[in-house]
């Protein structure tokens, strides 16, 4: 299997390939079929972007489908139907870590994560490195996560992470550098 | 992008294939069906009802911050126009005065409010041709007790009928309640209490600024207002006693001034204005005490002199003498002195009384001086004849006109008997018919050079008109 690119879905299998939008939606069957194939990678992208947090990935799952059948022009054929659903995700993700940035910035989603996540319990007994990970980008400050998941995660070039979080290259840069501090840190920490 | 290996992981663990809860799955296509209309259903124009139904979504969400702008703002934009309504309807409340009120509203609301006013502490000024006349201040405790003190008053003003002598001395006061008054003039240093035979009229009558009118009335007649026929005028507002006020006029006949706070009325033209004015005061109960102050005496038992006061050295006279010559009271100096000042015309001053004092004139205290004083006396023959039946034998001073001597030691009434020391002070004055008892004790002392003892009876003094003043005087 090829390195994914940034502009494909990573993870997906050729088998896996779809037809176009068209086929997608002619029918209640295919779009039950494209439905069961796609929503597993979709809710997949979204959990550990959310910190594991299952009920805001559903959230997020939901706002995705919902969008993209309101607005399937979106679909600008390019790409094949799954990645631009990803896409549409990651607007949502990004509307999502914005949020939780303004209520950061008020102090409250720090303590109330930092409650909620128990890292004792997660350390003796996650022996799942995604578990793992997943759990570190959740203790992260959410511009930090939101930095690495798109940069390392999608493969967003620094520029575009600026754009979509509506920040300067500068800030992104400095933000990143910090964000890998951080991840470096905790993740170390567990002795690998 | 890096090569660190870190961040490889990173990458792969971004990079799953989860499978969602079942009944979160289902419920999302169902959902998603249900819009694209494979079920026969019209679903573009209801996607907002469903997108709420949808149960997993509600659950964590802050709904604030997930609303729509347009719905914050919204509810913003209301909240505003509420509060803006709500300013609007305080602000127009508190200026309603200056807004709705004519001076007829005015005039109106003030008088509803005398038959009960509330409690307050007024001072006012009173003027006349434009000089203050007096100052005044009234306390009322918003029932049945008013006390009016009088502060300060010219020189010139005159008492008239209704600026009785009582109230030109400062420290004077007026207590009345329902059923009775007190008076304390401080000139006379008397206290005058009287019950009041029959109810009076309501203590607001007697305040210094009310809506009666000044012509007399016979209760229980309600007491005569004030009306305008033509319609009162309202004038600028002004300050009263530092406090805002209202000015309301009826032609040129009433000029009135009215407290914003509290409708009373606290002026009336140029003669009479608050200078100061607390309302829903709380009096200090002892205010209105009907109890007479320590350094006052009963007018109603006024004192023997007015001048003279034990101790001090009595003033000097001098008379005629019956029979001829004149009498000089310093000529007693350098021994004790007893003076009987009688009237042929008082009874209780003759018979027992006089053959007593000539029992003592006759026995004789050695050292003591016994002199009478014939006050008022008639001719000479009366005077003889009311001495004749009691034996005679001691000096008679004719005390006529106006009476010299009992002017000048201010006696009150006849009977008096004046004792004096040998060094001319007073020892002793008293009103009343003599005693063979008391004088023979009065006497024993004063030779002895003792305080002298209290008669052991006291007798009524003579009604007769003597220039004290008897029995009260009213007015407001």
């Amino acid at each position: 299997m090829s390195q994914p690119t940034a502009t494909e879905d990573v993870g997906m299998t050729p088998p896996d390939r779809l037809r176009s939008l068209a086929d997608v939606f002619r029918s209640e069957a295919e779009f039950r079929a494209f439905y069961d194939l796609v929503l597993p990678r979709v809710y997949g992208y979204l959990v550990p972007r959310c910190g594991g947090d299952r009920t805001i990935a559903e959230e997020l799952t939901q706002e995705t489908f919902v969008a993209a059948i309101r607005d399937p022009h979106s679909f600008d054929g390019r790409a094949d139907p799954t990645t631009w659903l990803i896409g549409i995700a990651r607007h949502k993700l990004l509307d999502h870590y914005r949020r939780r940035e303004r209520e950061e910035r008020r102090h409250f989603r720090l303590v109330v994560r930092e409650l909620t996540m128990d890292p004792d319990a997660n350390a003796w007994h996650s022996t799942d490195e995604r578990a793992e990970i997943t759990r570190i980008l959740a203790s992260m400050p959410t511009m930090q996560q939101a930095v690495l998941v798109l940069h390392y995660g999608d493969g967003i070039p620094i520029r575009e992470v600026a754009a979509r979080l509506s920040k300067s290259e500068m800030a992104i840069e400095s933000l990143m550098s910090r964000a890998r501090e951080t991840f470096r840190k905790a993740y170390g920490s567990q002795g690998r | 992008m890096t090569d660190d290996p870190v961040f490889g992981n990173l990458r792969r663990a971004l990079d799953q294939r989860i499978e969602p809860e079942p009944t979160f799955a289902d419920g999302l296509f169902e959902e998603l069906v249900e819009e694209l209309g494979y079920r026969g259903e019209t679903s573009r124009g209801r996607h907002e009802r469903r997108a709420l139904s949808f149960p997993i979504v509600k659950v964590r969400r802050d709904t604030w911050s997930r609303a729509p702008r347009l719905a914050r703002l919204a509810v913003v934009a209301a909240v505003l126009t509420a509060v803006a309504l709500g300013v609007a309807l305080v602000g127009g409340y508190l200026l309603r005065d200056t807004i709705i009120l004519t001076a007829d509203q005015i005039v109106q609301r003030s008088q509803a409010l005398y038959p009960n006013p509330p409690a307050f502490d007024m001072t006012v000024e009173l003027r006349t041709t434009g000089a203050i006349s007096a100052v005044k201040r009234f306390r009322y405790d918003g029932a049945t007790q008013l006390r009016t003190d009088f502060l300060a008053g010219s020189a010139d003003a005159t008492p008239g009928p209704d600026q009785p002598d009582w109230a030109q001395v400062p420290g004077s006061f007026r207590i009345d309640t329902a059923t009775q008054t007190a008076i304390y003039d401080a000139g006379a240093r008397s206290w005058n209490l009287q019950n009041l035979p029959a109810p009076r009229p309501p203590l607001f009558t007697m305040f210094p600024l009310n809506w009666i009118a000044a012509k007399p009335f016979r209760p229980p007649e309600p007491p005569p207002g004030y009306d305008c026929p033509s319609g009162w005028q309202r004038n600028g507002d002004g300050l009263v006693a530092d406090r805002p006020a209202y000015h309301v006029s009826c032609g040129s006949t009433a000029d009135f001034w009215i407290d914003r706070a509290t409708l009373l009325v606290v002026g009336s033209g140029d003669s009479i204005a608050a200078t100061r004015l607390s309302v829903d005061s709380i009096h200090d109960p002892a205010i209105f005490a009907l109890a007479s102050p320590a350094e006052a005496r009963d007018a109603n038992n006024p004192p023997a002199s007015t001048v003279l006061e034990v101790g001090q050295v009595a003033p000097d006279w001098t008379d005629p003498l019956q029979g001829g010559g004149t009498f000089d009271s310093r000529t007693l100096r350098g021994s004790a002195a007893a003076f009987y000042f009688w009237a042929e015309w008082c009874e209780p001053c003759i018979h027992e009384s006089l053959d007593t004092f000539a029992m003592a004139a006759r026995v004789g205290h050695p050292g003591i001086r016994l002199v009478s004083v014939a006050y008022q006396p008639g001719n000479e023959s009366a005077i003889e004849e009311a001495i004749g039946a009691s034996g005679g034998g001691f000096t008679v001073v004719r005390d006529q006109g106006n009476g010299t001597a009992f002017q000048a030691w201010g006696l009150t009434a006849v009977p008096a008997l004046v004792l004096l020391r040998p060094d001319g002070s007073v020892a002793d004055v008293r009103v009343g018919p003599l005693t063979a008892l008391d004088l023979n004790a009065a006497l024993t002392a004063l030779a002895a050079g003792l305080p002298i003892p209290a008669p052991a009876v006291t007798e009524s003094p003579c009604t007769c008109p003597s220039g004290a003043t008897a029995g009260p005087t009213f007015g407001p």
